[in-house]
């Protein structure tokens, strides 16, 4: 009688340390996925630093829905914090200002500007004498190089 | 020269020197050193961002009446500096909330936010929500969908990260301050003098770091 | 859990532990490659991940024993020669895993180990990794663990950055996202 007692409470025992294990790589599996989706949105937060609100076609491509839900709201997100600020863009100014002009050479074709009070025209391969935060933008999405010396 | 212009140079030395500068020098730094986020020098962005204008507007009447370009872009630079250290004290901030969004929400840290920081910081934690709620947790079975907690089971929020308050860091002090242990049971303590520079363990001179006797570098 | 998408910990945490069960479990015979039916019986040799074997360690369903890489080969083999071992080889997460394991056996020299192990090792390799003549010989790179590596890699990086501070190069840089531009294009 006790011995069936006992067998009846080690089976319980058995059947819950199963399910603990069950249970255990159910949360393993969880961090793993949690954990790459995660990473994924912390670059997702970054390009929104860096690329403003359009994304390059070969990076969209890349992005599953959510995620590309995910970066138009967090950049929003961004701009509507800057304009709370009044208007303070903070996504110039990346690197400690050296000169305030730098020289660039143009890599694509951006066509006629306002730069500063006049009109500037950016053609490919032209070189310019910028004002550092009008250049930063260009020089980051890749349509611009600074040219030393 | 300066005469002509109506504005002293003196005047405008003095406003340069204005320790505002320093002041947020020193918050900066502090911010950009330290694993969690700081209370927000509510009224020194503020003086800061009503100086780097009057600094705007002062620069574009010297270059409209003619100045030296020389001296009109040293000026220039000097506002660039500023204009950069108030920008990247402000980026360094919001970056930290996207980085620990439910870890500050959910502590006082809160309170060290200012008001847009904090619409910010709802806003963030809402998008990272529908987010990962779309990714992966609504597929989840029930009881494990929480982006806070494991599952049901778990008695507290344990999928948040936490800044690291272990983290080392640079700091020095204007003045000696004395022993200050190194860990809870003051086993090793560490006498602060003036002006060394010591790497500590962040979590032993928060107090400090908080009431503004020691900076970070 | 503060580092709950830390990815590098939760890797940290797949390395294989020798387990001894406690306790029998039903429907999980897949763990015991040598159990002919579902389910695992007390007494069962299993090795685990370490997220499960820990987990299973604190509600005393099995018991944990050191795993290979702090043996007592191991450390008679880093005694002799630190920076010549392999510990890649052997446990990625070596340091790593020893502190997350050191607590649960209950072998305090583990943690002496692990310092030693570093230091000297420190001292070997990664102090010369950013020292012109190493980067001629990349090899003793392959036996670094994860942790080693990041060390090695922060020292070279910062070596590269003052030497471009020092000789002004451009500061502006263009995302990595972006890959190259081709000039024809």
């Amino acid at each position: 009688m006790q011995d069936e007692g006992l067998d009846v409470q080690s089976a319980r025992n058995a059947d819950h340390f199963g399910m603990l294990i069950h249970h255990l790589a159910l949360l393993r599996n969880k961090r793993c996925l949690m954990a790459y989706v995660h990473k994924r949105s912390e670059i997702i937060q970054s390009l929104s630093w860096k690329l403003g609100r359009v994304l390059p076609e070969e990076i969209e491509q890349k992005l599953s829905d959510p995620e590309k839900r995910y970066f138009k709201s967090h950049s929003s997100a961004l701009r509507l914090y800057m304009r709370e600020l009044g208007g303070l863009d903070l996504t110039v100014d990346m690197v400690p200002p050296k000169d305030p002009y730098i020289k660039v050479r143009v890599l694509d074709d951006i066509g006629v500007t306002a730069m500063g009070d006049r009109d500037t025209n950016l053609a490919r391969h032209s070189i310019h004498f910028l004002k550092r935060t009008d250049a930063e933008h260009y020089i980051f999405q890749g349509m611009m190089e600074e040219l030393l010396g | 020269m300066a005469n002509e212009s109506g504005i002293s140079m003196d005047d405008f030395e003095s406003l340069m020197a204005t320790s505002d500068v320093e002041l947020l020098k020193k918050a900066w730094r502090n911010e950009k050193s330290a694993p969690e986020i700081l209370q927000f020098q509510t009224s020194l962005v503020q003086r800061s961002l009503e100086q780097i204008q009057l600094m705007e507007e002062t620069i574009e009447e010297f270059s409209k009446k003619g100045f030296d370009p020389l001296i009109v872009s040293i000026y220039q630079m000097d506002l660039d500096r500023a204009q950069y250290m108030l920008r990247s004290y402000l980026r360094i901030r919001i970056q930290k909330i996207e980085k620990d969004t439910v870890h500050i929400a959910k502590t006082d840290q809160w309170d060290q936010l200012s008001k847009e920081e904090q619409n910010f910081a709802k806003r963030c934690y809402e998008n990272m929500k529908g987010y990962l709620d779309e990714s992966v947790l609504s597929k989840l079975p029930s009881g494990y969908q929480s982006d806070l907690k494991q599952s049901n089971a778990s008695e507290e929020n344990d999928m948040v990260p936490e800044p690291n308050s272990d983290t080392f860091v640079f700091c020095k002090s204007d003045s000696s301050i004395g022993a200050i242990p190194l860990d809870d049971n003051a086993d090793e303590i560490v006498d602060l003098v003036a002006d060394d520079l010591y790497v500590l363990r962040y979590k032993s001179i928060k107090p400090f770091v908080e009431n503004g006797q020691i900076d970070l570098v | 859990m503060a580092n709950y998408f830390d990815i590098d910990d939760i890797l940290s945490e797949e390395e294989l532990i020798p387990v001894v069960f406690q306790k029998a479990a039903t429907g999980v015979g897949l763990l015991d490659p040598s159990s002919e039916t579902n389910n695992i019986e007390q007494g069962a040799k299993v090795e685990l991940p370490f997220w499960l074997a820990h987990e299973l360690h604190t509600r005393q369903a099995v018991v944990m024993s050191i795993p290979p890489c702090f043996n007592q080969m191991t450390r008679k083999e880093i005694q002799a020669d630190p920076a010549s071992v392999d510990l890649r080889n052997r446990c990625q997460y070596f340091y790593e895993l020893g502190c997350k394991i050191a607590p649960m056996v209950g072998d305090r020299t583990i943690g002496s180990f692990l310092l030693y192990a570093l230091k000297n090792r420190y001292k070997e390799v990664i102090s010369k990794a950013h020292t012109a003549t190493f980067v001629a010989s990349t090899k003793p790179l392959t036996l670094l663990t994860k942790e080693e590596t990041h060390l090695c890699e922060a020292a070279q990086s910062s070596m590269a950055a003052f030497k471009k501070w020092r000789m002004g190069g451009s500061r502006f840089e263009t995302p990595s996202v972006l890959g190259k531009r081709k000039p024809s294009e």
